[in-house]
C-alpha cells in the first residue's frame, strides 16, 4: 500500500499542502514555547527558572489545547471528503484495514515531514522570545537555550501520535460500514454528530464555565491582581474550543433558524442555504477556526484592556509586565495560527467541492453565480463563527471583569470585539472568494469530471 | 418550417499542437430538423463526443460555425453559458445533479438560475412525465442510477431547449432501466416535438432514434434513416475496418 499512498499522495496535493501547513505551524507554535519550557530546566537561577516553566506551561497548555484540536479536525474533514474515493478502493477489493492503513501511512507521513521541518523555526522561534525576555530584563542575562532537541522531538512525537489517533477515529467509520453505505454517505453527509465528540465538547464548555465561576469566587481574594488572569483565560479558551467541538452541528441550528437571511440573494442564496443545510459537517470544520479566532483573540483583548485599565496609575510589579508581554506574544502567535487554519480548511473544502462547481455550471450557472454562492457562504459562515466566538470569550472577559472592576460587562465597549470579528470576516470572506476564484479557471467539463477529492 | 434546430458546418477540432496533435473533428456539418431525434454513433475515438462538446457549447472548436435554433453560439464563455441555459439540455452519464438538492429542487434549477419565475407545478409536471411523480422531494443519493437520470432528462427539458443532448445517457444502466430511459427521449422527440441528439455506442439504444450518424476518425463516416440495432450494429463493424485506412488517409 507504500506505493499507492505515495500516488495518491501526489494526487491530492491541495487538501494535504493545507493539512500540512497546519501540522507545520502547529508545531512551530508548541515545539517554541517547548523550547523555553525547557530552558527553565538548564543552568539557571530558580527564580528564571519557575518563570521559563510557568510560560512554557501556560503556553503549552492553550497552544497544544487548540493545535492539537485543529489538526484532529481537519485531518477529520480530509478523510470524510475522501469518503467516495475509500469507497471505490473498497469496491475494487480493498479490505476495510487496507483502506485505513493507506489513509493513516499518508497521513502519518505528511505529519513526520512537517513535524521535522517545522524543528528548525521552532528552535529560532524559541531563541527570539528568548532574546526578547532577557531584553525586557525578565531573564537573567546569561540564561540560554538548553535541551532544544529533547523538547522539540517530544513535541514531535505527541503530534503525531495525536494526529494518528485522529487518523483512526476518522478512517474507523468510513471502514466500518458496507462498501453500498459508504457509497451512499458520499453523495449525503452524515445528519447526526458522533456522540463521543458531542460529549467532549459540553465538558469543555463546563469547564470552561467553571473556571469562570472559581475566577470569580476563589481567585477574587487572592492578594495578587494578576492571578485571576490565570484561571479566567483557561476559561474562555476551554469554551472557545467547547464550542468549536460543536460547530457542526450549531452550524445546522443556525442554517436552520437564520438561513432566511439568504433568501433574499435569489438562486446564489437558494443554493448556499441548501448546501449549508446539507454539508454541516464539513462546513462545520471550516466554522471552527473562525470561532477560536474569534474567541481567542477578542476575550484576550479585552483581559489586557481590563487589566491595563485597573492598573492605571498603579507601580505595575515584573510579573505583571511578564504576563502583559507574554500574552501580547501568545494571543499574536494563536491568532494567527487560527487564521491559517480558517484558510487551511476553506482550501480544502474548496477544492473538494470542484466537481460540485462543474456540475452547476453545466446545469446553466455562470461562474459570476457561483462565486456569488460561496461568498453567501463565507458570509454565514464568518457570521456564525464570530458570534459563536463571540460567546466563547464571555467566560473570560467577564469574570475577570468582574474581579478587577465589579462589573459583568467589560468598561471599554465593543470594539475590541467588533475589530476582531472584521479582521475573521476579512479573512473569512477573503480566503474563500480567492480559492474558489482559482477552483473556476478550468472548464466546466473539466470540473465536472473532476473525482471528489 | 423555420430554421432548423441545429446546423453546424465545417466544425473543426484539435487537441495539443505540433506533431503530437490530435485532430479529434475535421470540418464535420450536420444540419438537423426540429423534433427529430438523432443518435450520434463511432468507435472510441471518433470524435463523438467532442462533437457533442463543441455543439452544446462546452467546448470551443477551433473552426466551424454552431447555429441553435437559427442564433449563432456565442464564443465567450460567459455569453456561452448564457446561451446554454437558455436554449440547450444537456444530459450526462453520471455528471448531472447536485448532491444537495432534491429531485423539483434539480429540475428547477436552470430556471432559478436565469431568474425566471419558477412556474408552480413545472416541475412537478416533468417529473411526472419522466415517471416519478412520488420522488418529488427525495435527493438524488436516495433514488436509483435510473431514476436520477431521469431527473437530468426532467431538468434538460425544464426550459424548453431548441436542444437536447444526451452523452451516453444510459451507458451506466442496465438494459432494462436503460429502455425506459431511452422510451423517455423517444417521447420527448413524439410528444413535446424536442430536437434530441444522443451520443452512444449501444446499437439498441441507437435504434430508438430517428436516423443514425456514424463518425469515424473526426468525420461523418454515413448516415441511416429509421435504424434497427441489427443494421447498425453491422454498419459499426464495417466501420471499424474502415478505421485503419480512414487514419491512413489522413496522415
Amino acid at each position: 500500500m507504500g506505493r499507492v499512498a505515495l500516488s495518491s499522495l501526489r494526487a491530492r496535493a491541495t487538501t494535504f499542502g493545507a493539512y500540512f501547513l497546519s501540522v507545520f505551524c502547529g508545531a512551530v507554535l508548541i515545539g517554541a514555547f517547548a523550547t523555553l519550557n525547557s530552558a527553565g530546566a538548564g543552568d539557571v537561577s530558580d527564580a528564571d527558572a519557575e518563570r521559563l516553566l510557568t510560560m512554557g506551561s501556560i503556553v503549552g497548555g492553550w497552544g497544544s489545547a487548540i493545535v492539537l484540536f485543529s489538526l484532529a479536525s481537519t485531518l477529520t474533514l480530509i478523510v470524510a471528503q475522501r469518503t467516495a474515493e475509500t469507497s471505490l478502493l473498497r469496491s475494487v477489493g480493498a479490505t476495510p484495514k487496507q483502506v485505513r492503513r493507506l489513509v493513516l501511512t499518508e497521513s502519518t507521513l505528511v505529519t513526520l515531514l512537517a513535524v521535522v521541518l517545522a524543528a528548525g523555526p521552532a528552535w529560532l522561534i524559541g531563541e527570539a522570545i528568548l532574546a526578547l525576555l532577557r531584553n525586557a530584563e525578565m531573564l537573567a542575562d546569561d540564561v540560554r537555550g538548553y535541551g532544544q532537541p529533547v523538547a522539540l522531538a517530544i513535541t514531535g512525537v505527541v503530534i503525531t501520535v495525536v494526529a494518528y489517533l485522529a487518523g483512526r477515529i476518522a478512517t474507523r467509520r468510513v471502514t466500518r460500514a458496507s462498501v453500498r453505505a459508504t457509497q451512499r454517505s458520499a453523495a449525503i453527509e452524515p445528519q447526526r454528530m458522533n456522540r463521543w465528540r458531542l460529549a467532549a465538547g459540553l465538558l469543555l464548555i463546563v469547564g470552561g464555565v467553571h473556571l469562570a465561576v472559581i475566577t470569580m469566587t476563589v481567585m477574587a481574594d487572592e492578594p495578587d491582581p494578576i492571578a485571576p488572569m490565570s484561571t479566567a483565560g483557561p476559561a474562555g479558551v476551554l469554551t472557545t474550543i467547547g464550542i468549536a467541538t460543536l460547530s457542526p452541528l450549531l452550524l445546522r441550528w443556525a442554517a436552520a433558524g437564520f438561513g432566511w437571511v439568504l433568501a433574499p440573494f435569489g438562486v446564489s442564496g437558494h443554493l448556499a442555504l441548501h448546501d449549508l443545510r446539507a454539508r454541516a459537517q464539513v462546513l462545520g470544520t471550516a466554522l471552527a477556526p473562525i470561532t477560536i479566532f474569534t474567541g481567542i483573540s477578542a476575550g484576550t483583548a479585552y483581559l489586557i484592556a481590563i487589566d491595563n485599565q485597573a492598573s492605571l496609575g498603579q507601580v505595575r510589579t515584573p510579573e505583571a509586565e511578564d504576563v502583559q508581554l507574554l500574552n501580547f506574544v501568545v494571543v499574536g502567535m494563536i491568532a494567527l495560527f487560527a487564521a491559517i487554519m480558517v484558510v487551511n480548511t476553506l482550501a480544502a473544502a474548496v477544492s473538494a467541492r470542484r466537481q460540485e462547481f462543474g456540475r452547476q455550471q453545466l446545469a446553466g450557472a455562470t461562474r459570476r453565480q457561483v462565486q456569488q454562492m460561496m461568498l453567501l457562504e463565507a458570509g454565514f459562515l464568518s457570521g456564525a463563527g464570530i458570534v459563536l466566538g463571540g460567546i466563547g470569550a464571555l467566560p473570560m472577559a467577564c469574570s475577570y471583569s468582574w474581579v478587577r472592576q465589579d462589573s459583568l460587562v467589560p468598561d471599554m465597549g465593543p470594539w475590541y470585539f467588533l475589530a476582531v470579528a472584521v479582521i475573521a470576516a476579512a479573512v473569512t470572506i477573503g480566503a474563500s472568494v480567492s480559492l474558489t476564484r482559482k477552483a473556476l479557471a478550468p472548464p466546466a467539463l473539466t470540473l465536472a469530471a473532476v473525482q471528489a477529492v | 418550417m423555420d430554421a432548423p434546430a441545429l446546423d453546424v458546418a465545417g466544425l473543426s477540432m484539435t487537441y495539443g499542437s505540433g506533431p503530437g496533435a490530435v485532430r479529434a473533428l475535421r470540418e464535420v456539418g450536420l444540419r438537423l430538423q426540429r423534433g427529430t431525434f438523432t443518435a450520434l454513433m463511432g468507435p472510441s475515438g471518433s470524435g463523438k463526443s467532442t462533437f457533442l462538446n463543441c455543439a452544446a457549447g462546452l467546448e470551443r472548436p477551433v473552426a466551424g460555425s454552431i447555429t441553435i435554433g437559427g442564433r449563432t453560439l456565442p464564443t465567450d464563455e460567459a455569453e456561452a453559458t448564457l446561451f446554454r441555459r437558455e436554449r440547450i439540455g444537456i444530459v450526462f452519464q453520471n455528471l448531472n445533479l447536485l448532491p444537495y438538492l432534491s429531485a423539483r429542487q434539480n429540475v428547477e434549477l436552470p430556471l432559478r438560475l436565469a431568474g425566471h419565475q419558477v412556474p408552480r407545478d413545472l416541475a412537478r409536471d416533468l417529473l411526472d412525465q419522466v415517471g416519478l411523480v412520488d420522488r418529488v422531494s427525495s435527493l438524488p443519493a436516495e433514488m436509483s442510477g435510473g431514476q436520477q437520470q431521469r431527473v437530468a432528462i426532467a431538468r434538460a427539458l425544464v426550459t424548453r431547449p431548441d436542444v437536447l443532448f444526451a452523452d451516453e445517457p444510459t451507458g451506466a444502466l442496465d438494459s432494462r432501466t436503460a429502455r425506459n430511459v431511452l422510451g423517455i427521449l423517444r417521447g420527448a422527440a413524439d410528444r413535446m416535438g424536442q430536437t434530441v441528439v444522443m451520443v452512444t455506442h449501444d446499437p439498441v439504444a441507437a435504434a430508438y432514434a430517428d436516423q443514425v450518424v456514424f463518425l469515424a476518425d473526426g468525420r461523418i463516416a454515413g448516415q441511416m434513416v429509421n435504424p434497427t440495432p441489427e443494421a447498425v450494429a453491422s454498419q459499426m463493424t464495417h466501420l471499424d475496418q474502415l478505421i485503419p485506412a480512414l487514419s491512413g488517409a489522413g496522415a
